[in-house]
């Protein structure tokens, strides 16, 4: 068996140097984010382009290498050196691009880096500083091979991992992954060695190993760009688990909204059966492992492990109280272990490399590495992996090259909607578990999302409270009742009506949320709230006393004035406003009429010379009071 | 047992017991909305969290099992701010002013007086009875402190379905209705839809509860802590002034029931929490019972004919009408009827007063019994079930032949589906599939006899057979696969009910397959599921020919002979029968509903049913109850008991002086009926030998008998709503 894994790998390696030596190969980006940036159209301009000429070029489609804000992206590989990363690219641009690569010249706006060692002067991109800083372990292929061929997950080293943990014994295995340090990487952060070895010591048969894909934090995707970018690390991972814990039986519980991610795993679970990796006696050997699919219908709540085994099991996606938990008394009522994705990929490098090098990388009490997706008004927005114990400001200010638009930092918001916001004076924190959760935000899944000084941190609660109130399961009082009041005590915040005691009140209900709720999607949804509260005060006072929003966001508080020294009379502003309510003679400084005024910012996006302005308004009492006045 | 500490105090529990058992076993009060002892822990209201030392957060006690050394506290400040507070969110949703109200303490006698309005606007109107575990809860920890604004949810009401009316705009969401239809019942008609704020109880799609499959068993109401769902036939009633806990009427189940009373009137039926019916009542003992008591056709005035016209009189001048009428014939030319729904003590009385002035020709309106006298004479010793329904609980397979437990037996349903939730594979075979429990395999046959004979067919091939679990892909097909599984099963229970007695021969040859399939499989109960309550006491009260007094067959021929046969020139009816011969020449009909050929009654008597009767009924498992009700009879109505008396003394019937009330009749004759115990248990694996041919069998096929009916009454007629049901149901008489 280990013969016939042996020459497997040589086989790929040979798949993967031919493709490494060939001539020529353009390599696309074809993960989601590609595709929604346009990498269909670019491909297309690509084929279109060579069809004129006679060379001979292979087009290989690859994972998401994580750098979103560059899609749609191209690597193309020339004369057996290191493919070259353009990024940012329109179809018009390739003619032009590719004539300039194949001409010899490299260089041009469109230019990130070589991948692997810089030559002719052009920087390596791992020397990129979105990507210097970082650790990629969970994401080593992604983006670098294509997902669905197991040959390229071969030759980087695929397997390897699962072929080691067969030589060990299950408990072994279970030792390997507690001594890494590993802790789960789906929020809680409990450690995934003393996790399985539950599971494992639990009475009952079958057993049940399900990773959980139901990935629905707002500006997340880090789960489906692992599963879109190396579906077989996934796969190993869920079979190194069955292996440990002692179970025939995985399931993969994905978001029917990850269709690419679905369709990859079916392919690649297909190819791995056909290779002996998967299904009946694996490599050989007396351990059988079968996988299957389960979509989830798209409710936020079917992350939480109790409510996603009652959705497995047909039932309506709630959560229960635990004890009992999964370990015991789980899916069907068996034992049942459920992994985050980002858990289960970091299994295979664990047992390959062991535990010793996984627990070097990190901090003692979190090993490993992070990932995260760096959102919001950043430079450089995508999918990144850094060591633990990097700072929030490293993550800020050198992966995501600062804040956008030379605006200014406000806020950093971690773990979605359970998360919370934390200001500039927390950006020297370090990533792990217990420093975010000491800072009132916590580690979660790996949302990141960055704000500047236009956003207005009470608008910014309401928004996750919304989220996280419209994504209640309604069975118990203080998620479904509770997080509506906070939800409507915001919105009475932002449109100027909040009174004393409001604060209150909301703090009040926050911690009866917290406190009373079932499951942790109730029990974190104040968080978002609460650590706005704690670290921006000034705004809710702002907003409540002065009836003002310091971000100028809420749209009740504001009115839209034009600057009548700025303005050029260009009636740009006037012609875009969709309510005709700016008014002003051509070549003169033109006015809004406020009452009529919509507030869409229309006139602000069009304005050139930077003449249209948001002021103060808070909401003028006189509507109500000026009429009754009668004078 | 484990020791645990709970607010300072060391006290010992049973290991497994959860904290709120724990707690309460030890008085100790810890509120809950969500709970309820019958069904499994839900954890979702929230109010009875407890801190529990090494658990990071707290926890409910109602789903955390209790564990050594386990140290509780169940109040503290912390929690109890917290309980309020999520008081204070359920409280802001859900119309609460009779809790909250400044004049709540002077109105609290109001209460529940009646619902004046459909829907609930305030303290007055809402449709709980002074039965709100809101209230209590808010009662129990004082909670007085609104502080976040109130908004009501207010939801269209449901009112268009038959017998329940849904307000979820009270509804807690506490989940009990949806965990009783599902774990109590196996129904699943209703469940927890949409989601976040608008989640509510409801059915797929919104549907009608017509459609939902729904049995209107009423158990959700029974749960609701609030009232969100209410009966129709009662919400207008108020709160009961008296109430009895008696036997329903209504089927063989013989469940016993609390009876509620207002004024007299019979108002509303509710279940007994803990009784042999597990808690549970059904759609005719509820809802379909108050209005067929309370039926506007039931009879007020007794009545002689004179002429064309029947006129109403006295009851002097019809009991006399009635004596002169029978004067006139020999006591062989007079037969007597015995209505299933009469008490036992009632049916003693009536073959008493008759067998007392000559009469034998007496016989039970039952299409069962003679059909089951054919088949089984000779080789039981009585008719009845053998063993009981408690013998459902620990099956391992069950066959239901001709009945689909929906309308006659709906109760015992409950313990069909925890058997089958235990694994007891269970059939159906019935000619009404629509509504049969879903968790059975339903078999849509409208006469089992050839099934019967090919599942006994296949009991010999049977025991050989190899992986036939498949759903009826078994060799021989459905016969082979029950064939088989009552072979495996080690507790098999069969159950027969009345469909297959519509044609008498059907009839005989069911009973008789079923006791041969019964004996060959070695079955654990037989359970004869008889169409009408008091069956098995009607044959231990000698009111069926061939039958002797203890309920045994009689060896030699009686002298019985047929009410309705040849020679028969007066009648006796206390329950309507379909066609009276021609040859009748004088009928004497007792009972509380007209009937199809009332016309030809010469005197009517009107009596009662069992919501203002006493007495004694025997269910199908020989389960004794009692009937103890205190409606006020419609205007001149009297107890048959009462009638029989007095007719007894007029026609000079004897023995009748020591009689004074119908237990004197019970405790002299009935000495093996206790109450709420099965009567002595009786072996029909010992054949009891050649019973002689000629002996007399109760006749059968002209009776009018069925689900639907009640003495006689269509009780769709009295019940729009049960009507709309079972014509859902795909029920035609």
């Amino acid at each position: 068996m280990a013969e016939d894994l042996k020459v497997q790998i040589e086989r790929a390696e040979e798949v993967w140097n031919t493709l490494q030596a060939k001539g020529d190969v353009i390599y696309l980006g074809t993960a989601s984010c590609g595709i929604a940036a346009g990498i269909r159209q670019v491909s297309e301009a690509i084929t279109e382009h060579l069809s004129t000429g006679d060379r001979d070029v292979e087009l290989v489609e690859v994972g998401c290498i994580g750098m979103c804000c560059f899609e749609p992206m191209i690597y193309v590989q020339t004369g057996a050196k290191a493919p070259v990363v353009y990024g940012g690219l329109e179809p018009k641009d390739i003619p032009k691009l590719l004539d300039g690569v194949y001409g010899g010249d490299y260089e041009n706006d469109h230019l990130l880096g070589v991948i692997g060692d810089g030559f002719d002067g052009l920087q390596s991109i791992y020397d990129h500083p979105m990507v210097a800083p970082q650790k990629r372990i969970i994401t080593e292929n992604a983006g670098l091979s294509d997902p669905v061929d197991i040959d390229h997950y071969l030759a980087r080293g695929g397997f390897k991992g699962l072929e080691r943990a067969l030589s060990m014994t299950p408990d072994e295995v279970v030792d390997e992954v507690l001594r890494s340090g590993l802790r789960g990487r789906g929020g809680a952060g409990f450690p995934t060695g003393r996790k399985w070895a539950l599971c494992r010591a639990a009475e009952g048969a079958p057993k049940y190993m399900i990773c959980n894909a139901d990935e629905g934090d707002p500006g997340a995707f880090m789960d489906r760009s692992i599963l879109e970018g190396d579906p077989y690390r996934v796969i190993e991972g869920m079979i190194i688990a069955g292996y440990a814990i002692g179970c025939d039986e995985g399931i993969f519980y994905v978001r029917a909204e990850y269709p690419l991610a679905i369709e990859r795993l079916e392919i690649c679970m297909a190819e791995a059966e056909k290779r002996g990796f998967l299904g009946n006696n694996i490599l050989g050997t007396d351990f059988s492992h079968q996988l299957t699919i389960k979509k989830g219908a798209g409710a936020f709540v079917c992350g939480e492990e109790t409510a996603l085994m009652a959705s497995i099991e047909g039932k309506r996606g709630m959560p229960r109280p635990r004890p009992p938990f999964p370990a015991q008394k789980g899916l069907w009522g068996k034992p049942t272990n459920i992994n985050n994705v980002k858990s289960v990929s970091s299994v295979p490098s664990i047992l390959r490399a062991g535990a010793d090098w996984y627990a070097a990388v990190g901090t003692d009490s979190t090993t490993g590495t992070a990932v995260f997706c760096i959102t919001g008004k950043i430079n450089h927005t995508g999918l990144i992996e850094v060591p633990m114990g990097i700072t929030l400001k490293e993550i800020v200010e050198d992966i995501g090259g600062g804040v956008a638009n030379g605006r200014s930092f406000k806020a950093v918001q971690t773990g979605g909607p359970s998360g919370g916001c934390l200001p500039a004076d927390k950006l020297d924190l370090t990533v792990d578990f217990e420093s975010l959760t000491a800072a009132g935000a916590i580690m979660g899944s790996g949302g990141m999302v960055v704000m500047d000084d236009e956003n207005c941190m009470v608008d910014v609660a309401k928004f996750f409270i919304s989220f996280t109130q419209y994504e209640s399961c309604g069975k118990c009082p203080p998620c479904r009742i509770g997080t509506k009041k906070m939800k409507d005590l915001l919105e009475k915040i932002t449109v100027g009506k909040g009174e004393d005691g409001d604060l209150e009140t909301l703090e009040r209900l926050a911690s009866t949320v917290k406190a009373g709720s079932l499951c942790a999607l109730g029990g974190t949804a104040p968080n978002p709230v609460l650590s706005t509260i704690r670290y921006f005060r000034d705004e809710y006072e702002a907003h409540i006393k002065d009836k003002v929003c310091p971000a100028k966001a809420c749209r009740e508080l504001i009115a839209y004035t034009i600057d009548a020294e700025k303005c050029t009379g260009c009636t740009l502003c006037a012609r875009n406003c969709p309510t005709s309510c700016i008014e002003g003679e051509t070549k003169e400084a033109h006015v809004i009429d406020t009452d009529a005024c919509v507030k869409c910012g229309m006139c602000i996006t069009s304005c050139r010379f930077d003449a249209v302005h948001k002021i103060d308004s808070p909401p003028s009492q006189c509507a109500d009071e000026g009429q009754g006045g009668g004078d | 047992m484990v020791d645990i500490t709970m607010n300072g105090e060391d006290i010992t529990v049973e290991d497994g017991k959860t904290v709120l058992h724990a707690a309460r076993d030890n008085d100790i009060y810890i509120p809950t909305l969500c709970n309820h002892s019958e069904l499994s822990p839900y954890g979702g209201c929230r109010l009875c969290l407890v801190k529990i030392e090494g658990f990071r957060n707290y926890v409910p006690a109602c789903t955390t099992p209790v564990s050594d050394g386990m140290v509780i506290s169940t109040s503290e400040e912390g929690l109890n701010d917290l309980r309020k507070g999520i008081l204070e969110l359920i409280l802001s949703e859900h119309p609460s002013s009779c809790i909250v109200c400044d004049e709540r303490d002077e109105c609290l006698e109001l209460h529940g007086e009646s619902t004046k309005a459909g829907r609930i606007t305030g303290c007055r109107f809402c449709p709980n009875r002074r039965s709100c575990d809101l209230f209590d809860v808010v009662e129990k920890i004082e909670f007085n402190d609104f502080r976040i604004p109130v908004e009501y949810k207010e939801l269209p009401l449901h009112r268009a379905d038959p017998f329940v009316q849904r307000d979820m705009s009270i509804c807690i969401l506490c989940g009990r209705c949806v965990r009783v239809c599902e774990e109590i019942r196996g129904v699943g008609a209703i469940a927890t839809v949409h989601r976040s704020h608008d989640t509510t109880i409801g059915t797929a799609f919104d549907q009608p509860l017509t459609d939902s499959g729904c049995v209107f068993c009423g158990a959700c109401l029974d749960v609701c802590p609030t009232g969100a769902i209410s009966s129709k036939t009662t919400r207008w009633a108020g709160v009961p002034d008296e109430t009895v806990t008696s036997n329903c009427g209504m089927c063989s189940n013989g469940c016993r029931a609390v009876m509620q009373f207002k004024w007299g009137k019979f108002t509303n039926v509710e279940p007994v929490q803990d009784g042999d019916n597990w808690g549970q009542v059904c759609l005719r003992g509820r809802f379909a019972s108050v209005t067929t008591v309370n039926s506007p056709m039931r009879l007020e005035y007794p009545k002689v004919r004179t002429g064309d016209i029947q006129q109403p009189v006295n009851w002097e001048k019809a009991l006399d009408a009635v004596v002169e009428g029978l004067k006139a014939y020999s006591p062989d030319e007079i037969g007597v009827v015995a209505s299933p729904f009469m008490t036992s003590e009632d049916a003693f009385l009536l073959q008493k007063v008759f067998r007392s002035i000559g009469c034998e020709n007496i016989a039970t309106a039952s299409k069962m019994i003679g059909p089951l006298q054919m088949a089984w004479r000779g080789q039981v010793d009585r008719i009845t079930s053998i063993g009981t329904r408690d013998d459902i609980d620990d099956a391992d397979a069950i066959l239901i032949v001709g009945s689909d437990l929906s309308l006659d037996n709906p109760v015992l349903q409950t313990r069909v589906h925890k058997a089958a939730e235990k694994g007891a594979r269970t059939f159906i075979v019935t000619e009404h599939p629509h509504n049969a429990y879903r968790g059975a395999d339903v078999l849509e046959e409208p006469c089992p006899t050839g099934l019967m004979e090919d599942v006994i067919a296949a009991l010999d091939s049977a025991g050989s057979c190899e992986g036939c679990s498949g759903d009826g892909d078994h060799e021989g097909g459905w016969a082979g696969t029950i064939a088989h599984t009552l072979m495996a099963a080690e507790r098999p229970v069969i159950m027969l009910g009345q469909e297959p007695f519509a044609v008498e021969e059907d009839g005989v040859a069911v009973s008789s397959l079923i006791l041969k399939l019964f004996k060959a499989v070695s079955g654990k109960a037989l359970l004869i599921l008889w169409d009408g309550p008091n069956v098995q006491g009607l044959m231990g009260s000698a009111c069926v020919p061939g039958i002797g007094l203890d309920g045994e067959l009689l060896k030699e021929a009686g002298p019985n002979k047929p009410p309705l046969g040849d020679g028969i020139k007066a009648l006796l009816l206390t329950e309507p029968v379909s066609d009276i011969p021609d040859g009748v020449e004088f009928v004497a009909y007792m009972g509380p509903y007209p009937f199809d050929g009332i016309e030809r009654a010469d005197v009517i008597l009107p009596t009662c049913t069992y919501a203002d009767s006493v007495g004694t009924i025997v269910a199908m498992d020989r389960l004794v109850g009692s009937i103890e009700t205190r409606a006020r009879p419609p205007t001149m109505a009297k107890r048959d008991f009462q009638v029989l008396m007095d007719l007894g003394g007029r026609l000079g019937a004897e023995g009748l002086s020591n009689i004074e009330d119908p237990y004197d009749i019970s405790t002299s004759t009935f000495v093996d009926y206790h109450i709420g115990k099965h009567i002595k248990e009786m072996d029909v694996s010992a054949d009891c030998g050649p019973v002689d041919p000629s002996s007399p069998v109760n006749p059968a096929g002209k009776w009018i008998s069925g689900p639907l009916r009640y003495r006689g009454l269509d009780i769709t007629e009295a019940s729009e709503d049960l009507g709309a049901v079972v014509r859902k149901w795909g029920w035609t008489e």
